[in-house]
Parts: C-alpha cells; structure tokens; sequence
C-alpha cells in the first residue's frame, strides 16, 4: 500500500514537472514580432535540400501537410500549397539571409509564408537498424522582407536486435515524422507571445 | 548449431557492411571542356555546419590545408591527361570577409553564379579558353550514436559531408562540368575514405580512353 501511494506521488510529480516545461526558444526569432501580427500562414512545399535523395519522399504530404495540420492546432490559420514553382532554384543558404527581392517573388502566397527544407533523410543497418532525418523551416515576411523565425526539427530513431534490423525499411520514415513534428514545437500558439532568446 | 554459426556470421558480415562509410558520388555534367586551354583552381571553400543548431562556421581549419592541396593536385593531374593547363589561383575573392568568400566560393561549386561575381569571374578570364574551377567541403556535424540498454533503442550519427566541384566558363559563366561526392562521415581529411573521395570527385575528368596508368 505504502510503495503503491510513493510510486503514484512519484508519477505525480513527474507528470506536474512535465506541464511545467516551458516552451524552448526557436533557432532565431526576429525581435520585432509578436505572433499576434500573424493572421495566416502559407506553408510551401518542402525544398529538396538533400545530397542524398536515395529516400523517396513527398514534400507536400510527407513534410507541408503535417507541419500547416501542426500550426492549425496552434489556433493559427494555415494554407498548404502543393506546387509552388518559385522554390526550384531556391537553396537552404538563401534563406539564411532572404534576399528582398526573392521574398517579393513570394508575395502572392500572404504576408506570412513557411519555407520547410528538407536537409537528410537516412537509414542504416548495424547492430539492429536506425533513421535519421532533418528539417528546416523558415517563417519569412513577405511584405517587409524579412525572416521572422527559424527552426530545425532534428528526428532520430532505432531500434537494436534482429527486430531492429528487420524494421530497416520504416526507419527513416520515423525519423522523418519525428523531425517534422520537432520543426513547430518552439512555436507558441497563436495569441502567446514568441520567446526571445538563442537555444545554444 | 550450424544455423546459429551462419546466422552469427551474416550479422558480422551486414554489420561489417554497415560500418564501412556510406559514399555517393554523383556526376552532374559530363566533361565539355573543347576550346579550353587552361582552368584556374579557386581555394577551397568551406563551411560547417553543426546539425542540431544550424549554425555555421567558416573559418578554415588548420587540417584543411593539407586537404585542399591534395585535391587542386588531383584537378591539375586530370586536367593534364586533357591536355589542358592549370593554375592555383589563391588571389580571387580575397577581398572578401570570411564568410562571403566561403559562400561565394561555395555556390560557384554548386555552379550557381550569382550576378554580383560575374564580373569577378569574366576578369579572371581575360583571354579566351580560360575557366575557373570551384571546390568546395560542406560538412555538418552531428550527435554520436547512442544505445539505451534497457529498452534497446538506438542512434546512429547523422554526421556527413559533400565535397563539390565545378568548372566554370569565364567568359560565359557556362557550367562545363560539374561533380558531387556525398560521404556518410564527419570530415576528416586523414581518413582513406576522403582520400578516395577526393579521387572519385574528380574521376570524370579523366577522358574516358585514358587507362588508369594515364597512357592513352
């Protein structure tokens, strides 16, 4: 009786410690906004930022689609665009530093538009099997031509044993599903205000 | 018994498979290098880039050195089984801050020429038949591999790195050949598998009827 209250006090605690974690801060936010501005958001389809493209993927159901389902929940508006022809000759390192007069090819998606990249999506076979993915977003401004937010969503999984070795073909899709997922989770719902300040 | 010892010995032998690097090497253009009669090798740009922040470094690391050499000499020997001369060209965008100089030279390794440094490139060719060639190390740095006994959960390291190459026209920007090594490995320039990286990012530059000896 005594270690099944301990044991329920224990889990209490973790449980109330857990709601308590606060909201990371994003990659970059940029000091002059406040995500009250933001009314609705155009969410492009992934750019392909991979070498390694040995992966099949769908950069609109497998990367847009789950991020703008994501910033829905978040109480924001949210339009997925499914072909978006401006992105072809686009490369991660533009968007770093956007230049205006690239953004302003991007006017006629909004104001707000997300730019998710899609940097690495692997697996690997050793003792058991593992997945590994990564992705970037970038929230830009279109009419004052700026980046207001960065975020990388990092997605790593696997699992060791024979089990784990059968389990090759799934794993880099996991890791996929981890990382978009990790993508909008410093960003605060609609009406919260961001957190300023650089994750180290 | 038997079926145990030939199961144990597949595993090694994936596992073994496994652990060596994973590299790719991808050749966007074939060689048209007609009219060309001499390539000057830009430095070597380099960025890093550390995976879970995003943040990039473009200072140059003392082991790169060493690294870039070995790989303008591996251009230059290909370049001379074309019959085409070469020359390092370690002036070009030096007037530039560390980190234009590093993305300039690594979106010309991209062959992607941005307006601005047209000029800079037509300049370097003055004469006709002159071409620049770019290289670049882009590699990104990830978490060690982890293992959690208890529920058998594991990672592996993301860490990988692209070395890139592209001859560019000077006079008309025109991309002339361009190549790509993809290694599954964090950059280390002692290491055999970049050695054969460098190797096999320049590999089509040698004419198809050169045999390995360099005899035609």
């Amino acid at each position: 009786m005594k270690t099944t209250a301990i044991y329920g006090l224990f889990l209490l605690s973790l449980l109330l410690l857990a709601g308590c974690a606060s909201l990371q801060p994003p990659l970059y936010i940029n000091p002059g906004y406040n995500n009250n501005e933001i009314q609705q958001i155009t969410v492009l389809p992934a750019l392909e930022g991979r070498t390694d493209k040995s992966k099949d993927v769908s950069m609109f159901s497998d990367i847009a689609k789950p991020i703008a389902k994501q910033m829905t929940s978040k109480k924001y508006t949210v339009t997925a665009v499914q072909v978006c022809p401006e992105i072809a000759n686009l490369l991660e390192v533009d968007l770093r530093e956007p230049d205006p007069e690239m953004l302003a090819t991007f006017e006629k998606y909004g104001r707000f538009v997300a730019f998710p990249v899609l940097l690495d999506m692997s697996s690997k076979v050793s003792f058991g099997s593992s997945g590994n993915a990564e992705v970037a977003m970038y929230m830009m401004d279109t009419q004052n031509k700026c980046l207001v937010w960065r975020e990388k969503g990092i997605g790593a999984c696997g699992q060791g044993g024979l089990v784990g070795m059968a389990m090759v073909g799934t794993m880099a899709h996991s890791a996929l599903k981890i990382a978009v997922a990790n993508t909008t989770k410093s960003l605060p719902a609609k009406g919260q205000p961001f957190i300023n300040g650089v994750r180290k | 018994m038997k079926l145990i010892l030939r199961l144990t010995l597949t595993l090694m032998l994936l596992v073994l498979l496994s652990c060596s690097a994973n590299t790719m090497v991808t050749t966007k253009s074939n060689a048209d290098l007609a009219g060309i009669n001499k390539v000057l090798v830009l430095n070597v740009g380099q960025i890093s880039e550390d995976i879970a922040t995003g943040t990039m470094t473009y200072a140059r690391r003392g082991d790169m050195s060493s690294y870039s050499r070995v790989m303008s000499i591996i251009a230059s020997e290909c370049l001379i089984k074309r019959e085409i001369e070469s020359d390092v060209d370690s002036v070009s965008f030096s007037n530039f801050d560390v980190k234009k100089r590093n993305l300039t030279l690594y979106k010309l390794s991209r062959g992607i020429v941005d307006p601005a440094i047209i000029e800079d490139i037509a300049t370097l060719g003055a004469t006709d038949g002159v071409a620049v060639l770019s290289i670049s190390v882009y590699d990104k740095i990830g978490v060690q591999g982890s293992w959690d006994m208890n529920s058998g959960a594991i990672t592996s390291n993301a860490s990988n790195t692209t070395l890139r190459a592209t001859i560019i026209d000077c006079k008309t920007a025109r991309i002339l050949w361009q190549s790509e090594v993809f290694v599954r490995h964090p950059f280390d320039p002692y290491n055999a598998v970049f050695k054969k990286a460098a190797n096999d990012l320049f590999a089509t530059l040698i004419p198809p009827e050169t045999n390995l000896r360099g005899k035609k």
